[in-house]
């Protein structure tokens, strides 16, 4: 400790040490030593640096320095991620009874793939892996988080990418899937358990397309008597190219950590200065900065809570596109089908029928002040319809202050979703033949599925009070900074003069201090306090 | 309690000349405060400064200081301060 002790004394000022240097030494052997010494002998040096004048930008310098080396150390207190990988791919089979073009046989093999993905990352499929009895994960932040937030949690931990196929072969999709946690045998187990659930929901694609398939087969031969059905199609076969890798230790990003380091120790080297400098501009301005805090955290609690409502729907492409009538179709695209529902969901009328929905009552205390146009316009603000994983699944979220009806509301666009889909096929299906609507209608009843139910949010979204008291904060120091342009010169309203003695070299000199003037006459120091 | 380290410094002088381990001591007795080396540096590189403490010739490592009469007067007019504060208290005390 005394060599912690004697570093820290060694950042005196050299002229300093020069001149107490060999005292203070003597102070320092005399006391104990401690982490307090140490912090204190530090400080000092620190606000001796700065005192000095000149030397602020080294203080500066020296913290950010300091800080960097901090943020270093730090970093390898932080515990390691472990990830584990594994490689699945996803053929589809050609099938001589129904032929295809390569480019469609890809285009099913890849829209078999992101169909995977997205069920894959569901909230009910990554809610049996958390809770699987032989891992369970994430043991801490479930004590502490509702179980929506874990799941997003998990979801940014599971990295899935599609490996660039090889040179000539446009087939097999190969699908990289890997999971980072800070355990080891978790990360491993839970790739593992990824992949089986991969396979398993592919299997079950499947099957249920060929159950599909025969039922339509078999009611097209009982109604117009045709020859038996020609076999189901297989579908698409996903495979583990590469078992759950053992997993490899990540270190956290020393380099985030350096820069942070930096930047907060040059921060803070900024306050000391400052602090150490300008001590009754330092009190001004925190008394304006903890009066901006306390006013914006007020001002949060004052602003009512507002929750957001998420679910997930997913656009299946059409049970029948493998049917020989319909010949090799291109896959349905989730894109182009939210591109002719999605005008119709944001409609004025839809979104005035939601509103004026008596079950729901939404804005009732603003419908007596408000045009139901503009409160239409308030809901398509509050409303997101977004598509993700390259459009094969969106979600639908609504922001409202009561979180049981922001639920029930997205319960009503997802109704809306539906109710719309089939007046979209009836439309279609107008003049055709019996065996033409039949095909329709099995698509119709399989294009569109709810694959996350709407949440019942727990934590509001805004406000974020701790992000307000911040601003509050920032806005604080800003006023308390513009504040000294304002400020009238202070004038003593008396003087009282003492006489102090004479100086021994003679020099006439002026020194103001805090409240203070010393002046010197003849020989002899007078101060004049302000009284 | 004052807890001014200029103050404290100053009132531990007035008894009579010391070193700065010395100081630390005396103040720690008389207050219970523990003035940290830092501290102890920084006031008495300031009291240096204003010319209200002045160092003695010593041949030891430990060099003594001693307070100046602007120090002896800036103390005098400190504790009438306080004095004033005091006085000042314990009579609305004992009217309230």
């Amino acid at each position: 400790m005394r060599r912690w002790i004697g570093l820290a004394a060694a950042l005196y000022p050299r002229s300093w040490r020069a001149e107490f240097g060999e005292e203070f030494r003597a102070v320092l052997d005399d006391v104990k030593p401690s982490w307090r010494v140490f912090a204190n002998v530090f400080r000092g040096a620190i606000e001796m640096r700065i005192v000095d004048g000149s030397n602020w930008a080294k203080v500066v310098a020296a913290m950010a320095v300091a800080g960097a080396i901090v943020g270093f150390g730090v970093s390898y207190r932080v515990a390691p991620m472990y990830i584990s990988s594994a490689t699945i791919s996803v053929t589809p089979v050609a099938d001589p009874v129904r032929p295809a073009s390569a480019d469609l046989l890809r285009e099913r093999a890849l829209q078999r793939t992101q169909e995977l993905q997205t069920l894959l990352m569901s909230r009910a499929e990554l809610a049996t892996i958390i809770n699987a009895p032989r891992l369970p994960l994430y043991r801490g932040e479930l004590r502490n988080e509702p179980l929506q937030d874990v799941i997003d949690e998990m979801r940014r931990n599971i990295r899935m990418t599609r490996l660039p196929s090889s040179k000539g072969h446009p087939v097999p999709i190969m699908l990289s899937i890997s999971f980072s946690y800070p355990d080891a045998p978790d990360a491993q187990a839970t790739v593992r358990m990824l992949v089986s659930k991969f396979l398993e929901l592919n299997q079950r694609e499947n099957q249920d397309r060929n159950r599909t398939y025969r039922d339509f087969w078999g009611d097209m031969a009982s109604v117009e008597h045709l020859k038996p059905a020609p076999p189901a199609p297989v579908g698409q076969i996903a495979d583990v190219v590469a078992a759950a890798s053992l997993p490899v230790r990540m270190q956290p990003n020393y380099f985030v950590f350096l820069v942070w380091g930096f930047a907060t120790g040059a921060l803070l080297g900024f306050l000391a200065v400052f602090v150490t400098r300008w001590p009754r501009h330092t009190k001004r301005v925190a008394a304006f900065a903890a009066a901006g805090f306390v006013s914006a955290l007020v001002v949060s609690l004052l602003i009512p809570n507002r929750y957001k409502s998420t679910a997930i729907m997913m656009v299946q492409p059409a049970v029948l596109s493998e049917n020989p009538l319909a010949a090799a179709s291109s896959p349905t695209s989730s894109a182009e089908f939210l591109r002719q529902v999605e005008p119709e969901i944001l409609s004025a009328d839809n979104l005035a029928s939601v509103i004026q929905n008596t079950r729901l009552n939404l804005y009732r205390s603003e419908q007596s002040t408000k045009s139901i146009g503009e409160l239409v316009r308030e809901m398509r603000a509050n409303l997101s319809i977004t598509p993700f994983n390259s459009g094969s699944a969106f979600s639908i979220s609504f922001t409202y202050p009561d979180r049981f009806k922001a639920q029930q509301t997205v319960v009503a666009m997802i109704s809306r979703f539906y109710f719309l889909n089939q007046e979209k096929q009836r439309t279609a299906m107008r003049g055709m033949s019996f065996r033409q609507r039949a095909i329709t209608e099995r698509k119709a009843g399989a294009v569109l599925d709810v694959l996350d139910l709407p949440s019942l949010p727990v934590v509001a979204v805004f406000p974020n009070r701790w992000m307000f008291a911040g601003a509050g904060l920032l806005v604080g120091v800003l006023i308390g900074a513009i504040s000294f342009r304002f400020r009238r010169p202070g004038t003593p309203k008396a003087f009282r003069e003492f006489r102090v003695g004479p100086k021994p070299d003679g020099r006439a000199e002026a020194r103001p201090h805090v409240g203070l003037l010393q002046i010197e006459v003849d020989g002899t120091d007078y101060g004049f306090r302000a009284g | 309690m004052v807890t001014d380290p200029a103050l404290l410094v100053l009132a531990s002088l007035a008894e009579g000349d010391k070193h700065g381990y010395g100081m630390m001591l005396d103040i720690q007795q008389f207050t219970g405060i523990e003035l940290g080396p830092g501290t102890l540096y920084g006031v008495i590189t300031r009291l240096l400064k204003s010319g209200w403490i002045r160092p003695l010739e010593s041949d030891e490592r430990r060099r003594p200081y001693r307070i100046t009469p602007a120090g002896r007067t800036y103390l005098q007019e400190q504790i009438a301060e306080l004095d004033s504060v005091v006085k000042t208290a314990q009579r609305r005390l004992k009217h309230a």
